[in-house]
């Protein structure tokens, strides 16, 4: 595909977070893809062990991504869902099925650089089979003008010994208003890790998110970490719930977030549930400012507070 | 509503008297922060499923464990094309669990071997039938608001402009409403089925939908 068929603003988007949306277009690498420029299927490329098929709907689309039976693929397949538009309505009804003893990464991409009253949803399943690796990595950027409205709302389900790992990641530009719901149910002995990073960054950014784990099968086990920043009147609340409702299954609920300049306000609301008494589940959550020790030891090599925060943020909220 | 499950000797079931708002309420809802009206056994889809399936009657714990395993379709693939063969087995043990939190709550009971609701979900049909008395009912209580709304705006006239006046009295005579209905026995005092019901509709429209369009 030729990058005038693509448009430039969302190809070029996600530079700040080092990423060149072009690598992922088809006819580059080995991954099958699927691209949306708003409401138009603009790209779709199959590999061997992955059938995708979309179709267009009214203001959106539908989309099955299948991975078949023992394919393992070591390219990402790629969805980009790109609005190139002030305002409209996008919405995505993916369903992905992992079936048995398959390894993939998934790396989507939401792009909308212009957003002033746009509207982007989605409801999508996730359905893992047994003995599987699944990444899902989901980098968004929603312009400079926190136009953006965006809900996405995902059911997971990841079953016996497979291991799931979720990638949410909006640092750069402005959020607008942010709503996400997870719901990731764990079956026998799987391993589920969960990582959100977000960053509000003016009174018209409010990011709310709700990550829940819920583990459902014995031995199954669950991290999730949740990073967050606000600054100048910015809003974050996270969300994060552990559920063990099966013998012996472990989870972790972890949430950092930094407030920056007044006015902004975080919020974290672990919610640990133990349902079986063998079960174990545990959190732990700060929120406020960086501890004066850090900013001292930067503050020492030169650094304004300003600088030493802008750079213990950036570290805070980098990809591990 | 009488409590009768075997957690009963647990739990607070002293009758709650405080009318003011209080520093540990819900100061959205007045009502105490840590007894809402939804629980969060609601938040997980196992027991969710588990109460529609027992909206259909009660059922025996090896019914309800046949009922809640699933396997996932594609929407868009044909069976010719592909058929999945992922499926996913809740243990007997998990199950259990479930259906403890919910008695723990109240939400069922069991009775003969059989786990049976204590509260009413509606039917996707049965809403639909409602729906002619919604209508009545908006329409009279439009006419009682039409016949009202000047007498109110006179006596309230040293209210602040913005001030919401009717959403603020709209929004108070639900409550009182609610609260009268519960005492004059037309209401029973149990605990909200909303969110079972959206949950219901939301599966139905989305399957419906799907039926419909593919």
């Amino acid at each position: 595909m030729s990058k005038t068929e693509y448009p430039e603003e969302i190809l070029e988007s996600l530079e700040d977070y080092n990423i060149d949306i072009r690598d992922f277009l088809p006819g580059h690498g080995k991954g099958a893809k699927l691209l949306l420029d708003f409401n138009k299927i603009s790209g779709l490329e199959q590999v061997e062990g992955v059938i995708l098929k979309g179709r267009e709907i009214e203001n959106g689309i539908v989309a099955d991504i299948v991975i078949k039976q023992g394919t393992k693929i070591e390219d990402p397949v790629h969805l980009c869902f790109g609005a190139n538009k002030e305002t409209g309505v996008q919405e995505i009804f993916p369903r992905i099925i992992a079936e048995d003893n398959t390894e993939v990464t998934i790396q989507a991409h939401c792009s909308f650089p212009k957003a002033n009253g746009l509207i982007h949803k989605m409801f999508g399943h996730f359905y893992i089979g047994k003995n599987c690796k699944f990444t899902y990595s989901e980098t968004h950027y929603h312009g400079e003008n926190s136009g953006a409205l965006v809900a996405p709302v995902g059911y997971m389900y990841i079953g016996e010994n497979s291991i799931f790992e979720n990638n949410f990641n909006l640092t750069k530009g402005t959020p607008g208003k942010v709503k996400i719901m997870l719901d990731i149910y764990a079956m026998k002995n799987s391993v589920i890790k969960s990582n959100i990073r977000a960053f509000g960054k003016c009174k018209k950014d409010s990011i709310r998110i709700r990550d829940s784990v819920f583990l459902e099968g014995e031995n199954a086990r669950s991290v999730i970490k949740m990073k967050a920043a606000a600054k100048d009147g910015g809003e974050v609340l996270m969300y994060g719930i552990t559920e063990g409702n099966a013998p012996r299954c472990n989870g972790h609920v972890e949430c950092n977030e930094i407030v920056l300049g007044k006015g902004s306000i975080c919020r974290a609301c672990p919610f640990i549930r133990a349902i079986d008494p063998t079960s174990s589940v545990s959190h732990e959550a700060s929120l406020g400012r960086f501890p004066q020790k850090w900013l001292d030891e930067l503050q020492a090599k030169g650094l304004t507070e300003e600088e030493a925060t802008q750079i213990l943020i950036e570290s805070m909220l980098q990809e591990e | 509503m009488k409590e009768n499950t075997k957690y009963h000797d647990y739990r607070f079931v002293g009758k709650i008297n405080v009318d003011e708002i209080q520093p540990w309420f819900d100061f959205a809802t007045s009502k105490p922060w840590d007894d809402p009206e939804i629980p969060w056994v609601l938040d997980n889809k196992v027991r969710r499923e588990i109460l529609i399936i027992l909206a259909t009657g009660p059922k025996t714990f090896q019914q309800i464990y046949e009922k809640v395993n699933f396997s996932p379709k594609p929407l868009l693939i044909t069976k010719e094309e592909y058929e999945c063969q992922i499926s996913y087995q809740w243990t007997k043990e998990t199950i259990e669990n479930h259906l403890m939190t919910l008695e723990w709550y109240n939400l069922i009971r069991l009775i003969n071997k059989n786990y049976q609701l204590t509260i009413p979900v509606l039917s996707t049909e049965l809403s639909e039938k409602l729906e002619e008395y919604i209508v009545k009912f908006t329409g009279n209580w439009i006419n009682i608001i039409k016949q009202i709304k000047n007498q109110a705006q006179e006596k309230l006239k040293d209210l602040d402009e913005k001030t919401p006046l009717y959403e603020i009295l709209i929004e108070k005579s639900i409550e009182k409403l609610y609260q009268l209905l519960k005492k004059e026995k037309l209401l029973p005092d149990i605990p909200n089925i909303k969110a079972l019901w959206a949950e219901q509709l939301r599966i139905s429209k989305f399957e419906d939908w799907v039926n419909k369009n593919y």
